[in-house]
């Protein structure tokens, strides 16, 4: 199956067929009530990196951090998508510490497929793609661990059965945690992603 | 006098405007008028006021609207307007743009899929809808401008907002068709799109978004920039029952745009509360500019104001207050009043004054919500960072999925949508109205369609609604729209409901304005102004239009004129608005769209000036008889203009008042100018003018005649004929004047005239065959042809009244047979003398005019200086019935200057004297010569414009004498040829052969009104019984041009057309080209400015009398001689001196002395000696000058003598001058035959060379060419310099060479030249 659009394809026709949520919605109507919003939702998961090492996403608050989804099994975007990222990471790498990237810009790579992404198989995909893992971070972990993050941070309906109906889009979050960008995950535009992190991290910094 | 008056008034008016508008006292002008916003908004307003008389005014086109103007209004349309009939559109209008070109935008759906589902979700056509053009097929311009459903853009449920160049920025979107078995769609919601108006094209900026950006709005903020608010990723609203403030789905930061940069995150603007997902925040968002600069926003239940300029331009967000939350169904007791209208994708909000919104209806979050619609409506006031709401009535029908359109007068309509859910069974079909000021909703007039999800609203520039889309997916599928046309638009009088008078600007002083710079409207009316408001440019879907605001705006009024200031960029972000003018009972003008902000460009419209006042509708001036009022209603622009009348009668002009129907007498006859001068409230006053004929009470019964070679015969059944000679085709037809038809008679050789009787007789005289021609038009059958004598030359030709009697000039005898047209006998010949050619006859029949045709030469014309104070062109009054001299009129040589529009000279070449209907004064058309001119004789050369001139000289009819000082010069020609009064005496018309124009001149003053191209040589012009058409007979185009005077006569205008051109035969003879270059002065090779043709002094080939100083081109006085008979190069060397050996020399001529640019090219004019009259031939070189000299070869023949006996035969007294012209050697210069020797190159002097003979091509003259004796009868004077009154004195001019000859020798001499033929 083809992905072109970010959107789940189940979604979208769910969207279609109307009503058939609809009873479900009204039934949670008068129950709902809002939730405070976290001090920073990236913290507190516990996950492991392409070496197998624990990797605590509590590093990544007070950091501008892109997000973005894949496995390794993945037929369509996954690939494509790591293999476009690779060029923006050098950009950011290459400007460290210099004005014309983020000093605290890291990118995340997240496994949907925890099953069967270990450790050894993500890097291994990785580094056949030219990944280095200098500032990005390639992760996987326990399945129930992973799917609380992926549900958590990049969206609530995000735990598919199907790991191909995971977003392809690459998340970009302050280092307060917030979200402040889906860019598109396909056909990445990375001079564009590198400005507006920028502008994201810089925007940061100086509210402190 | 008139002009100064007139001044004298404009600068009062002026002064007196400055003054009435504060001139100095500011605070006092405004206090009448609305009031002022701010102090430097008084100030700019004052400035205005000041600058009256200084706006450059540009038009405010007029648009068509052929569905307003086609309307049949309803009985109650003006309680409850109505709607227009259902109009298909090509397309379900989804999203609709107001462009700044007037005309709408729609997409969002395809064309060529009536699918009501989501499978025809699809933005990649552009609908536009031309209002000017109402509906049908033809207004719609329909462009495809995606087809790969996944990779191009795709504006289906985009957002958009127009920049300021014009264009429409869609960003988001997506949809693309829907590939089932893919289950893909092609996906645009990252990229922006450049619509185009004039390509009506969207293509790819490249620019894309952060974020995606599906159900996001879009707005232009204060600065100008746009910027994207909410969004989502496409078909996620499902997700709107999600509480968590961190899903992924909504597009939480907004995005601003910098065109040529691109999108850029607002990061400090990110909000979930504002943005989120949670009930839907993300969809399109509420949100406007505020008046603190900030923008306001409703997002479902959440309140907020961002601040695009805080942080550095990194903006903040602040929610400022919750509005009504959960979307819900009915509890028991609640009306739907009680549910919240909130949910941004099912309710609907509007800007409807600065700073106010109202939002109404809605429920719930999303299309597939089975939930019952609100009617609740909450006002929000906006205030610095704060927002106050209330709510208002309800609607009195709750709605979700329906639009809310603020009105120009400032009611807020809503119309469309469901009562429940999308359920297309519960449609409200009636639309209702809101007034600010009540608070209370008004139902009106019901729509013909259900409209629910996806349908669109907006109002147009005509102040009517539009409705339109609905569906995909819906359960009411729309491919069509109708229109709403407000009540403001309608108005019962007397119990009948029609369209309402609106106030009308017709001007205005920019079409681009700075903020808060001061602007200036012109109305077409003076009612007071309510309101001059500015109504933003639609760009709506999904129940919300962002752009739609009305903005009051601070003004003045001073009548007609409003002096408006631009808001500021708060109130009226950077961009486009409609303005309208409302007017004290809340109608409105149509919209005139005006671009908002320095850096927006000018809307396209033409941008005219509107310098004046004008007529908006043409003015009938129809022709009244003394003693019968005018009345004038005039249309103006500015119905607000002040209007002063001046009727051209000596009567004073009006005083300035408004502009209502008048109405004057005339007293007396004429064509009067009347000048309407408009002054409009800047105190310019622009004129309009235009001629009244006021005919005499009643026109004379008996009309005077005079010899034309055509006639109009009146038929009972109106289909007049029109008989018209054929000279060189020797016939004569008749044209029916109602089909045009031709129907054509033989007569004899060279028919010249003819005349229509008043007992059915129909008369031509015939030149060459001598005779008279009596035709009878009832039997349709020649009656009789009366033999004239042998050589007379019948011309001229009139009937008496009773049409007992034909008068016919016998030219070559000089005099008038009087003949009995029912005998054929002649029962007298009235000796005049000369060469007679016109007649006239006075209405009663008494009293016969012969113009000489040929004028006698002038006392001194053989010397250096001419008498111009004696002779002159003659008339000849008689007694009609005796013959007896009554007494001649002389047409003096004039004493006018010499300049480019008028010149001295003597009338030769006379018409007839035309008497005008009431017989008061005749005219007489001719020619001019001036003969005292020359290098020799005055200085002056001759030259192409002073040389001979077209003249019509007047003559009193009571006292015989010309009028004094009343000749009429005809500039730009040199032979009036024929000329006719209009039957009520007040216009005259003149031909002009050499410039081939009719001139219409107005009788009483003597002036040209106007000229009117006709054909070739026109040399007779008569009007049509009713006077509303004029014919003229174009000689060498051997036609009648029918000239419709439809123009002047019912408006006024000084112009006439050429309704029709009958030809008089379709042969063509063997010279036809060239003798018609023989006539024609118009065409610029042959002459300049129309003056001297070929013609001009060789009519009919004939020489002129004249002897003319052509010391300018290395001659000296010359006599014109007759072509006739002279065969052209097959005489010899031509002219007196033989300085040309082949017609076609005459180039030389044709560009020295008539300034013509020639017949031939210069190259090859100028190449060698060809140029020099006896150097390298010219034969050859130019088809056309060929062809003339063809015709002037053709010249071999000459008429009869007149002089000899009626068999032909030589006297007896010839015959004795012949044997003394053989003893006398004469025949050896004038060889017998041709009577020249001029193929001998030899030069004679038989003793009359003198200092006045000058030279030859500018040497020392030795002799002269031998001219021939041939027509020598005709062509007195004689010799080369006309010093000869008579051939007895031409002969007695040769003793010197002949020695010396008895009285008996020179009587028998010249006897036998006199009837020299051959």
């Amino acid at each position: 199956m083809t992905t072109m659009s970010n959107a789940p394809v189940s979604r979208m026709r769910r969207a279609l067929l109307g009503g058939s949520l609809l009873s479900a919605g009204l039934g949670n109507f008068a129950a709902q009530a809002e939730a405070l919003p976290a001090a920073n939702p990236l913290s507190g998961f516990e996950l492991l990196d392409a070496n197998g090492r624990p990797f605590h996403t509590r590093s990544l608050a007070g950091k501008t951090v892109l997000i973005n989804l894949i496995f390794t099994g993945c037929s369509s975007t996954c690939s494509t998508t790591t293999t476009e990222l690779v060029p923006l990471h050098q950009r950011i790498q290459q400007g460290r510490g210099k004005d014309q990237a983020a000093p605290s810009l890291v990118m995340v790579t997240v496994s949907v497929d925890p099953l069967s992404d270990t450790p050894q198989a993500l890097k291994q995909f990785a580094a056949a793609r030219g990944v280095s893992f200098d500032g990005w971070h390639w992760l996987t972990g326990q399945p129930t661990e992973v799917a609380r993050f992926v549900n958590t941070v990049v969206g609530p309906e995000m735990g598919q059965k199907e790991p191909a109906q995971h977003l392809s889009s690459l998340q970009l979050f302050s280092p307060t945690g917030m979200r402040m960008a889906r860019f598109r995950g396909v056909g990445i535009n990375v001079e564009q992603v590198l400005r507006e992190s920028m502008r994201v991290d810089r925007f940061a910094r100086k509210l402190g | 006098m008139a002009s100064t008056s007139l001044s004298l008034t404009l600068a009062m008016a002026v002064a007196l405007s400055v003054s009435a508008c504060g001139g100095g006292e500011p605070t006092q002008a405004a206090s009448d008028t609305a009031p002022l916003a701010t102090t430097r908004e008084r100030a700019v307003a004052i400035e205005a006021l000041n600058n009256l008389g200084e706006t450059n005014w540009l038009q405010v086109p007029v648009s068509a609207d052929p569905l307003l103007d086609n309307l049949l209004p309803t009985l109650d349309a003006d309680v409850k307007g109505m709607w227009s009939a259902l109009m298909d559109w090509p397309i379900n209008a989804i999203h609709m743009v107001l462009l700044p070109n007037g005309k709408l935008l729609t997409y969002g759906t395809r064309t060529n899929d009536a699918d009501a589902g989501t499978g025809n979700q699809d933005g990649g056509t552009n609908v536009l809808w031309d209002p000017e053009l109402g509906g049908g097929a033809s207004a719609f311009t329909v462009t495809q401008f995606a087809t790969d459903p996944k990779l191009q853009i795709n504006s289906f449920c985009s957002a958009g907002t127009i920049l300021a160049n014009g264009h429409l920025l869609t960003s988001g979107g997506f949809g693309g068709p829907y590939v089932e078995s893919q289950s893909v769609r092609g996906s645009s919601s990252f990229m922006s799109g450049d619509y185009n108006p004039a390509t009506n094209m969207t293509v790819d900026t490249g620019m894309r978004t952060a974020d995606e950006r599906w159900y996001a709005t879009m707005l232009t903020m204060a600065d100008g920039r746009p910027i994207l608010l909410g969004g989502m990723l496409p078909y996620a609203e499902a997700s709107w029952n999600n509480p968590s403030t961190t899903n992924g789905l909504a597009s939480m930061t907004p995005e601003v745009y910098t065109p040529g940069v691109g999108w850029a995150l607002m990061p400090g603007a990110t909000s979930d509360l504002a943005f989120g997902q949670y009930r839907t925040r993300s969809e399109f968002p509420h949100a406007w500019v505020a008046p603190n600069g900030q923008i306001f926003g409703i997002s479902s239940d959440q309140l907020w104001f961002l601040d695009p300029a805080a942080n550095e331009g990194n903006a903040s967000i602040k929610v400022v207050g919750q509005f009504k939350g959960q979307g819900r169904g009915l509890l028991a007791g609640e009306t739907n009043a009680n549910l919240p209208n909130s949910g941004s994708g099912t309710s609907s909000a509007v800007m409807f004054a600065p700073g106010k919104v109202l939002q109404m209806g809605g429920n719930g979050y999303w299309v597939t919500h089975d939930l019952p619609a609100s009617s609740a409506a909450t006002v929000f006031e906006m205030g610095d960072g704060t927002v106050k709401f209330y709510d208002t009535a309800p609607m009195n029908h709750p709605r979700r999925f329906f639009n809310s359109t603020v009105l120009p007068n400032g009611d807020v309509l809503a119309n469309g949508g469901t009562r429940y859910g999308n359920d297309g069974a519960q449609a409200v079909l009636p639309a209702e109205a809101w007034n600010p000021g009540t608070g209370k909703w008004t139902i009106l007039a019901s729509q013909g369609k259900g409209r629910l999800y996806h349908n669109t609203a907006s109002l147009l520039p005509s102040g009517a609604v539009i409705s339109a889309g609905g569906g995909n997916p819906g359960p009411i599928f729309n491919r069509n729209a109708e229109v709403f046309f407000p009540p403001y638009l309608f108005k019962r009088i007397n119990g009948v409901t029609q369209l309402a008078q609106r106030p009308a600007v017709s001007g205005i002083s920019q079409f681009k304005v700075a903020h808060q710079a001061g602007f200036s409207l012109l109305l077409g009316t003076t009612s007071p102004i309510r309101e001059v408001v500015m109504m933003g440019l639609s760009v709506v879907t999904h129940n919300f239009n962002p752009a739609q605001r009305r903005i009051p705006l601070s003004f003045t009024q001073n009548g007609s004129r409003l002096d408006a200031v631009a808001p500021d960029q708060n109130l009226t972000p950077p961009g486009y608005y409609m303005v309208f003018v409302v007017d004290a009972e809340g109608v409105p003008s149509r919209g005139v769209v005006m671009a908002v902000g320095q850096d927006v460009a000018t809307p396209p419209v033409s941008t005219r000036p509107l310098a004046s006042v004008t007529l908006s509708a043409p003015l009938s001036t129809r022709a009244v008889a003394v003693g019968q009022s005018v009345s004038y209603s005039p249309r103006l622009s500015i119905g607000a203009a002040l209007v002063s009348w001046n009727f051209g009668d000596g009567s004073p002009a009006t005083d300035f008042a408004s502009n209502t129907t008048v109405q004057h007498l005339y007293s007396e006859p004429g064509v009067y100018t009347v000048v309407l001068n408009m002054q409009g409230l800047d105190g310019v006053v622009s004129t309009y003018s235009f001629l009244q004929m006021v005919s005499p009470a009643q026109l004379p019964a008996n009309l005077g005649r005079f010899s034309s070679a055509m006639a109009l015969e009146p038929r009972a059944d109106g289909a007049d004929r029109l008989w018209v000679v054929n000279p060189d085709h020797n016939n004569v037809v008749y044209i029916n004047t109602t089909s045009g038809q031709v129907t054509t008679f033989g007569t004899g050789a060279e028919p010249r005239a003819v005349a229509v009787a008043s007992n059915a007789l129909i008369g031509v005289t015939t030149k060459t065959a001598s005779t008279l021609m009596l035709f009878n038009s009832k039997t349709n059958a020649w009656v009789r042809t009366v033999a004239l004598p042998r050589g007379s030359r019948p011309h001229g030709l009139v009937f008496s009244p009773d049409g007992g009697i034909a008068f016919v000039a016998l030219e070559a005898l000089g005099q008038v047979a009087k003949i009995n047209t029912s005998t054929g006998a002649v029962l007298a010949t009235y000796a005049v003398g000369g060469p007679i050619r016109h007649l006239s006859l006075s209405g009663d029949g008494q009293q016969l005019a012969a113009s000489r045709f040929i004028t006698p030469p002038q006392s001194g014309e053989s010397t250096k200086t001419v008498d111009t104070q004696q002779g002159g062109g003659e008339i000849v009054l008689l007694n009609a019935n005796t013959g007896a001299l009554v007494s001649t009129v002389h047409l003096r040589h004039s004493q006018q200057a010499d300049t480019a529009i008028s010149a001295r000279g003597v009338p030769n070449y006379l018409g007839p004297l035309v008497r005008s209907p009431d017989e008061t004064v005749g005219w007489v058309p001719s020619k001019q010569d001036n003969i005292a001119r020359g290098t020799y004789r005055d200085g002056q050369p001759l030259d192409f414009q002073d040389t001979v001139r077209a003249i019509t000289s007047r003559v009193s009819l009571s006292t015989g004498q010309e009028l004094p000082a009343s000749r009429i010069d005809h500039d730009n020609a040199s032979v009036a040829s024929a000329a006719a009064f209009h039957p009520t005496g007040l216009l005259g018309f003149v031909t002009l052969e050499t410039s081939r124009e009719l001139v219409v001149i107005d009788v009483a003053k003597g002036l040209q009104i106007f000229r009117v191209d006709v054909g070739f040589a026109p040399q007779a012009v008569l009007p049509s019984r009713d006077g509303r058409k004029v014919f003229v007979y174009n000689y060498m185009s051997r036609s009648v041009s029918v000239v419709n005077l439809a123009k002047l006569l019912d408006a006024g205008q000084r112009s006439a057309t050429v309704e029709a051109t009958w030809r008089t035969t379709l042969a063509v003879s063997a010279y036809e080209a060239g003798k018609r270059l023989f006539y024609d002065a118009r065409d610029t090779r042959l002459a300049r400015d129309n003056y001297m043709s070929c013609a001009s002094c060789h009519a009919d080939g004939d020489g002129d009398g004249r002897t003319w100083d052509f010391t300018h081109l290395g001659e000296g006085l010359r006599n014109t001689p007759s072509l006739r008979g002279r065969m052209g190069a097959a005489f010899g060397r031509m002219h007196w001196t033989g300085n040309v050996n082949e017609v076609q020399d005459f180039e030389t001529q044709i560009r020295n002395f008539a300034g013509g640019t020639g017949l031939m090219t210069d190259a090859r004019y100028f190449s060698g000696t060809v140029a020099t009259p006896l150097g390298q031939a010219k034969a050859g070189l130019s088809t056309d000058l060929d062809a003339l000299a063809a015709f002037v070869n053709s010249l071999t023949t000459v008429p009869a003598s007149p002089h000899r006996t009626n068999g032909g035969a030589y006297t007896a007294l010839a015959n004795q001058g012949y044997t003394a012209f053989i003893n006398k050697r004469c025949y050896a210069c004038h060889t017998v035959g041709t009577y020249t020797n001029s193929t001998t190159n030899n030069l004679v002097d038989v003793g009359t060379l003198k200092p006045s003979s000058g030279s030859r091509m500018g040497q020392a003259l030795t002799g002269l060419d031998v001219p021939s004796l041939r027509t020598a009868w005709a062509t007195a004077p004689y010799l080369h310099d006309g010093s000869a009154a008579t051939i007895d004195d031409a002969i007695r001019a040769h003793t010197q060479k002949v020695g010396a000859l008895t009285e008996s020798e020179i009587k028998a001499m010249s006897r036998f030249i006199l009837e020299i033929e051959q």
